[in-house]
């Protein structure tokens, strides 16, 4: 076993490192005709970055079309070197991409409306819809429908689907993202604070703009899923007056059902 | 119809369930198909609540699906991932498939994944460990566990045996299943330089439960297996040889990369029964050897 995990080892490390020195290759890996030992380590090393590489081309397409794909390789490559998969599957593997890019962004992309924090909101859109893709969707439960007067009747419960994320950016994305899924020419989106929610309906993603309440109403009903309680605590932590913020979420409350932003409680 | 192999049915020919047939799956009469049975990747799907698993449920409602894995790392010197092997039971449980399978090798240690099917010293240890690490799984998952030869593109100093003489000793001592990749044989015969006929020879035809077919790339130096193209030739041939050999098993299409149209899936597909059948594909030169 100590053998089978130090061979193991070198060439995980080989791999990792992006090929082996010529002699070290010899000294493990058979020669044979044109390929010499450290080519055929290389062919394994070649494929480990091609193949993550590829796996974020997959789950972040409008940012390397916003990108172009000189800056996203950069980024790519960079979040490769940074970042070793422990996960079983590739799925996980972007899940860290986001914050790698906010990370490693000079220091001028924290200034307000700086171009420089878009890859990283731009990625951190694109990750939540690829959880939403995979999450449990309401679609085949049988669920009652949500009425209009969910918010008026005291302890009528309500829930966000797990097929649901909310985020809040420094820019206007979701035009930006919706462009990008047509094959539109994508230009630079306004800096300004926007709220969003990606949902899920009949396996379709979709971002769907909110308002403040609207956002503050659906992170509330994540932790409570009275609604007329959820709704008085978006009230407060916005300092408004809850009879308007519940007048308004109420006029609301059909479409963000129709959106799978909301749904009737699973019975407990 | 063949004999069950392990208890396990012969299932005709299939195809590897991807993503951009999914719609044409869930909107036509599976009478139209054009397939008996589908491989599911069970990474795919594990864990996954979306469209990919309301296709498979259909697809499973209507045909048999065998699960395929690509992260079960049955040679690695890390300790078996049981949080994967609880995924991969779960599914099981909630798809029945015909039978779950993976591949001799080993994706990653001290932690790590490469995400790749790395090879195996073909030594007397780890022949030892993989048995053990079968045997494990097979327990764990109350069922036979059907092992797939990889294509590779490295062998070590340190081998003792050759890949068939391991793997017809692991089935064996491991009282597993075999798949057969065809194309994989083929592909580490050229990169290697061994016959693949001897290979297919040398494999327990008793304990084959399926084979594999794909189209590999040229790379010139080597063959990678890339799974996105036709069938080669060569491997056509290989492929009547051994179902000569095992008296017929399932036959799994496998395309995942530049895939096709269903239709020219199937077509592809449809060219094994007819080489079962005696049909054989032009001469073709065959590929100057890289290894």
């Amino acid at each position: 076993m100590a053998e089978l995990a130090g061979l193991q080892s070198w060439l995980q490390e080989a791999i990792l490192a992006g090929g082996a020195g010529a002699e070290e290759a010899e000294r493990r890996v058979v020669s044979r005709g044109a390929l010499g030992a450290a080519g055929r380590v290389g062919i394994y090393a070649g494929g480990y970055r091609s193949r993550l590489i590829e796996c974020l081309r997959d789950e972040y397409p409008a940012l390397r079309r916003f990108a172009g794909d000189t800056a996203f390789d950069l980024f790519t490559r960079g979040y490769v070197a940074a970042r070793r998969s422990r996960s079983r599957t590739l799925w996980d593997y972007g899940e860290g991409f986001a914050g790698y890019l906010e990370a490693s962004a000079p220091p001028a992309a924290r200034e307000p409306g700086s171009l420089l924090a878009l890859p990283a909101q731009l990625a951190r859109l694109e990750r939540a819809r690829a959880e939403v893709l995979r999450a449990r969707g309401i679609e085949r439960e049988d669920r009652p429908p949500v009425t209009a007067d969910a918010l008026l009747v005291p302890g009528a419960r309500l829930a966000v689907p797990d097929s649901v994320r909310l985020l809040a950016l420094d820019f206007d994305l979701a035009p930006l993202i919706r462009a990008s899924d047509r094959g539109d020419l994508l230009t630079a989106p306004e800096a300004r604070p926007s709220r969003v929610a990606i949902a899920r309906t009949r396996y379709r993603v979709q971002v769907h703009e909110l308002n403040v309440a609207q956002h503050a109403f659906l992170a509330a009903l994540a932790d409570c899923a009275a609604a007329d309680r959820a709704a008085a605590r978006a009230a407060d932590s916005l300092d408004r007056s809850r009879g308007s913020v519940i007048a308004e979420l109420a006029l609301w409350l059909p479409v963000a059902a129709q959106q799978g932003l909301v749904a009737t409680a699973a019975s407990p | 119809m063949t004999e069950p192999r392990l208890g396990l049915p012969h299932l005709g020919d299939g195809v590897g369930l991807r993503h951009p047939h999914y719609e044409h799956l869930m909107r036509s009469p599976a009478s139209g198909w054009g397939v008996d049975w589908f491989e599911v990747i069970s990474e795919n799907h594990i864990g996954n609540e979306g469209y990919g698993m309301a296709v498979l449920e259909r697809v499973r409602a209507e045909r048999p699906v065998a699960m395929h894995g690509v992260s079960l790392s049955i040679g690695s010197s890390d300790p078996l991932d049981e949080a994967y092997l609880d995924g991969l039971a779960a599914l099981a449980a909630r798809i029945e498939p015909a039978w779950i399978s993976d591949h001799l090798c080993w994706t990653g240690v001290a932690g790590l994944n490469t995400h790749d099917l790395l090879p195996l010293p073909l030594t007397e240890a780890s022949l030892v460990h993989v048995v053990d690490r079968i045997r494990r799984v097979q327990d764990r998952l109350g069922r036979p566990l059907v092992v797939e030869n990889p294509s590779s593109y490295l062998q070590f100093r340190s081998d003792q045996m050759p890949e068939w003489e391991y793997i017809a000793r692991m089935a064996e001592a491991a009282d597993c299943g075999l798949l057969l990749d065809v194309n994989n044989v083929w592909v580490s015969s050229v990169n290697h330089g061994f016959d693949p006929v001897a290979y297919i020879d040398a494999i327990p035809a008793g304990r084959i439960v399926q084979m594999h077919l794909a189209g590999p790339t040229d790379c010139g130096t080597h063959f990678m297996d890339t799974h996105d193209s036709p069938v080669r030739d060569e491997v056509w041939e290989l492929y009547r040889l051994a179902q000569r050999r095992t008296g017929r098993v399932s036959t799994l299409l496998e395309w995942d990369a530049s895939i096709p149209p269903w239709e020219a899936l199937v077509g592809e597909l449809g060219k094994a029964a007819a080489v079962r059948d005696g049909w054989s594909p032009a001469p073709a030169p065959r590929a100057a050897a890289h290894g």
